[in-house]
C-alpha cells in the first residue's frame, strides 16, 4: 500500500510540474498586425548669432601702392567703397566713389578724394569720407596690389560674371570675354584696375570693383556651409589687408554675411559730372539726398 | 497464498523509493534553488564625443593644433549633450536649465526659447531613456591670434540616439461584483473607474538626429557656446494593430 501511494504521489507531482511549465510558456493569441507606420517628424531648425548693432558702415579701400604692405603705404586709394549694412533687414548698400571725386580733405583743402590716403593713410580717408557724407564709419579695410593678388590666390579665385568684353593691353592688361570666369591673382587685379576698356572709364571701374566684392560674398556663402571655413576667410583677411574690425566683431559680421543675399545689396555709383580743377581732371559729386538716406538705415 | 501484483513486483520498494525521490527531489530542487543573481545594471549612458578633424587656423601659419583647447571644447560639448539629451536626471521635465551654463551670457536667453531644437524639450517628459549612437565633433577649427592665443573656435557636431518612450499609464482595473444588487457600502463609495487614457501617439523606439554648428568663445579655462545653428530630427513609429476577423466555417 505504501509503495502504491508513493508511486501515485510521484506521478502526480510529475504531471503537475509538466502542466505548470506548459502554462507558463503559453503564447498570447496570435493576431495579424499591420506593418508599423513610420512618421518622420519635420526637421526642426533654429539658429542664433550674436547681433551686429546696425546700421554698420565700413570703408573698403584699394591702394595703388605696389609693395607697400597691407596698410597700403602712402599710395593713392583708387578703389573707394562705403559698405553700409542693415543687419535687421539683412540688406545694405555699396556706395562706389570715383577716385577723382573733388572733396575737402581735412587739413589739406579741396582735392581729389584719392589723395587722402597719400596725405594721411586710411585714417585720413575715413575722416574725409565722414565729413563728406555725414555717415559715421565704424571700420575700414585696405590692401594694395601685391596683397590683393595673394588674397585672391589664397581664396582660390572668385567667379565673376564679366559684363562685357575687356581688352586693355596698355593700361591694366585686362583681356576678358564677357561671361562667368574665375579670376585670381593677376587676372583679378587686372579686372579691378581696368578703366580704359569700359563704357564709362573710372565710373565703370568702380562699379566693376563692387561687382567683384559681391561675387566674393557669394563665394564666401557657398564655401562656409562648413562653418569652420569662416575662420579661413578671417585668416586671409588678417593676412592680406589692414582691417580694423576686432576678431569678435569679425565673427559676428561673418555670420551675418552668410545670411545676406548678394542681390539685396544695392550697388550705387555716386554720380557726378566731370570737370577741371586747375589742370586736374576731377568729378564734382551730385549725391542729392543719397547720403542722408543711407545714413538712416544703410539702404538707399 | 497471496499472488503478488506484477506492477508492485516490478516497482519493488527500493526502486519505487528511488523514483519517488528522484521526482520529488528534482521538483523540490527546482523550488529550492535560489533565483539567479540579478546581473548588475548597465552603467548610465553619458556623452563621449570624439573629435575627428581638429585644426588650427593661423594667419602666421605656425602649424599648431591646440590640443588643450580640443579637450576643452570636447568637455563642453559632452556637458551640453548630457544635459540636453542623454541623462534623464538632468532634463528637469524638459526645462534643461543646466544647459544654459554651457552658453555665453549673451546667448543664454536664446536657450530657453529654443529648447525644442537645442534639447529634448517638450519630448523629455515622455521619454524613459536615451541610448546614444553617433557622437562626433566632425570638424573643429581654432583661430590663432598673432600672439598665439586662441580665443575662438567653430565646431560641427553630429549626434544621434535611440529613444525609449515611457509606457502609457495602465487603466484602473474594475473589481467584478458578485450580484448586480449586492453593492457593499465600500464599493458604492469607491469612484467609478476612469476611462482608459488615449494611447500615446508615440510608441516603440524613436531615432533622433541632432546636427549642430557651434560658435565657441574661450572664457578662462573653458569654452562657452556663443552662437548656434542646429537641426533636430525625430523619427516616430506609430504602431497600428488590427485583428483579422475569424473566418466563418462553411455550413
Amino acid at each position: 500500500m505504501k509503495k502504491t501511494l508513493l508511486l501515485v504521489a510521484a506521478i502526480t507531482i510529475l504531471v503537475a510540474d509538466f502542466w505548470h511549465l506548459a502554462l507558463a510558456q503559453e503564447k498570447p493569441p496570435a493576431t495579424k498586425k499591420k506593418p508599423a507606420a513610420i512618421e518622420v517628424h519635420k526637421v526642426q531648425h533654429s539658429e542664433w548669432y550674436q547681433e551686429v548693432a546696425g546700421p554698420l558702415f565700413m570703408l573698403v579701400l584699394g591702394s595703388d601702392a605696389r609693395q607697400a604692405g597691407v596698410d597700403g603705404g602712402r599710395g593713392r586709394c583708387d578703389a573707394i567703397h562705403l559698405v553700409a549694412i542693415n543687419p535687421a533687414a539683412k540688406a545694405g548698400t555699396i556706395l562706389n566713389f570715383p577716385r577723382d571725386s573733388f572733396v575737402d580733405v581735412p587739413g589739406h583743402g579741396p582735392n581729389r578724394i584719392n589723395t587722402a590716403c597719400f596725405f594721411g593713410g586710411p585714417d585720413l580717408m575715413v575722416r574725409t569720407m565722414t565729413q563728406l557724407t555725414g555717415i559715421p564709419i565704424h571700420y575700414y579695410a585696405i590692401t594694395e596690389f601685391t596683397h590683393f593678388r595673394a588674397l585672391t590666390e589664397e581664396l582660390g579665385g572668385v567667379e565673376v560674371n564679366v559684363p562685357y568684353r575687356m581688352n586693355d593691353p596698355v593700361g591694366s592688361g585686362a583681356d576678358f570675354q564677357p561671361g562667368l570666369q574665375v579670376l585670381a591673382g593677376e587676372q583679378a587685379l587686372r579686372f579691378n584696375r581696368n578703366r580704359h576698356a569700359t563704357p564709362a572709364g573710372d565710373f565703370s571701374r568702380t562699379e566693376n570693383q563692387a561687382l567683384f566684392m559681391l561675387a566674393s560674398l557669394a563665394k564666401f556663402q557657398k564655401e562656409t556651409v562648413d562653418a569652420t571655413r569662416i575662420l579661413d576667410y578671417i585668416r586671409v583677411a588678417r593676412r592680406h589687408t589692414q582691417i580694423t574690425v576686432p576678431l569678435p566683431e569679425m565673427i559676428k559680421l561673418a555670420s551675418l554675411a552668410r545670411q545676406i543675399d548678394p542681390a539685396s545689396m544695392h550697388s550705387i555709383l555716386v554720380s557726378g559730372s566731370t570737370g577741371k580743377s586747375g589742370d586736374a581732371s576731377v568729378v564734382f559729386l551730385h549725391p542729392t539726398d543719397l547720403f542722408a538716406r543711407v545714413r538712416d538705415d544703410a539702404l538707399p | 497464498m497471496v499472488q503478488r501484483n506484477h506492477t508492485v513486483t516490478f516497482l519493488s520498494r527500493p526502486f519505487a523509493l528511488l523514483i519517488a525521490c528522484l521526482v520529488l527531489g528534482g521538483t523540490a530542487c527546482d523550488r529550492l534553488q535560489p533565483p539567479p543573481a540579478p546581473s548588475p545594471p548597465p552603467p548610465p549612458p553619458r556623452a563621449d564625443f570624439r573629435v575627428v578633424e581638429p585644426r588650427g587656423v593661423d594667419p602666421l601659419d605656425r602649424g599648431v593644433v591646440p590640443q588643450a583647447d580640443v579637450e576643452m571644447v570636447t568637455a563642453v560639448i559632452n556637458q551640453y549633450y548630457n544635459i540636453a539629451f542623454i541623462q534623464p536626471d538632468k532634463w528637469e521635465g524638459g526645462k534643461h536649465l543646466g544647459v544654459t551654463h554651457t552658453f555665453t551670457a549673451e546667448a543664454q536667453p536664446q536657450v530657453l526659447t529654443n529648447l525644442n531644437t537645442l534639447a529634448l524639450g517638450e519630448l523629455a517628459p515622455g521619454i524613459e531613456r536615451v541610448t546614444p549612437g553617433r557622437q562626433e565633433i566632425s570638424r573643429v577649427a581654432f583661430f590663432f591670434e598673432n600672439d598665439g592665443s586662441v580665443p575662438i573656435a567653430i565646431a560641427e557636431v553630429n549626434f544621434d540616439a535611440t529613444v525609449t518612450v515611457k509606457a502609457p499609464p495602465q487603466p484602473a482595473k474594475k473589481t467584478p461584483s458578485k450580484s448586480p444588487s449586492s453593492k457593499t457600502p465600500a464599493a458604492a463609495a469607491s469612484p467609478a473607474p476612469s476611462p482608459s487614457p488615449s494611447p500615446s501617439p508615440l510608441a516603440g523606439p524613436i531615432k533622433i538626429v541632432h546636427t549642430a554648428r557651434f560658435w565657441l568663445s574661450k572664457q578662462g579655462e573653458t569654452y562657452k557656446i556663443s552662437a548656434f545653428a542646429v537641426d533636430l530630427k525625430a523619427d516616430t513609429i506609430k504602431i497600428t494593430t488590427k485583428k483579422t476577423p475569424k473566418k466563418k466555417g462553411k455550413r
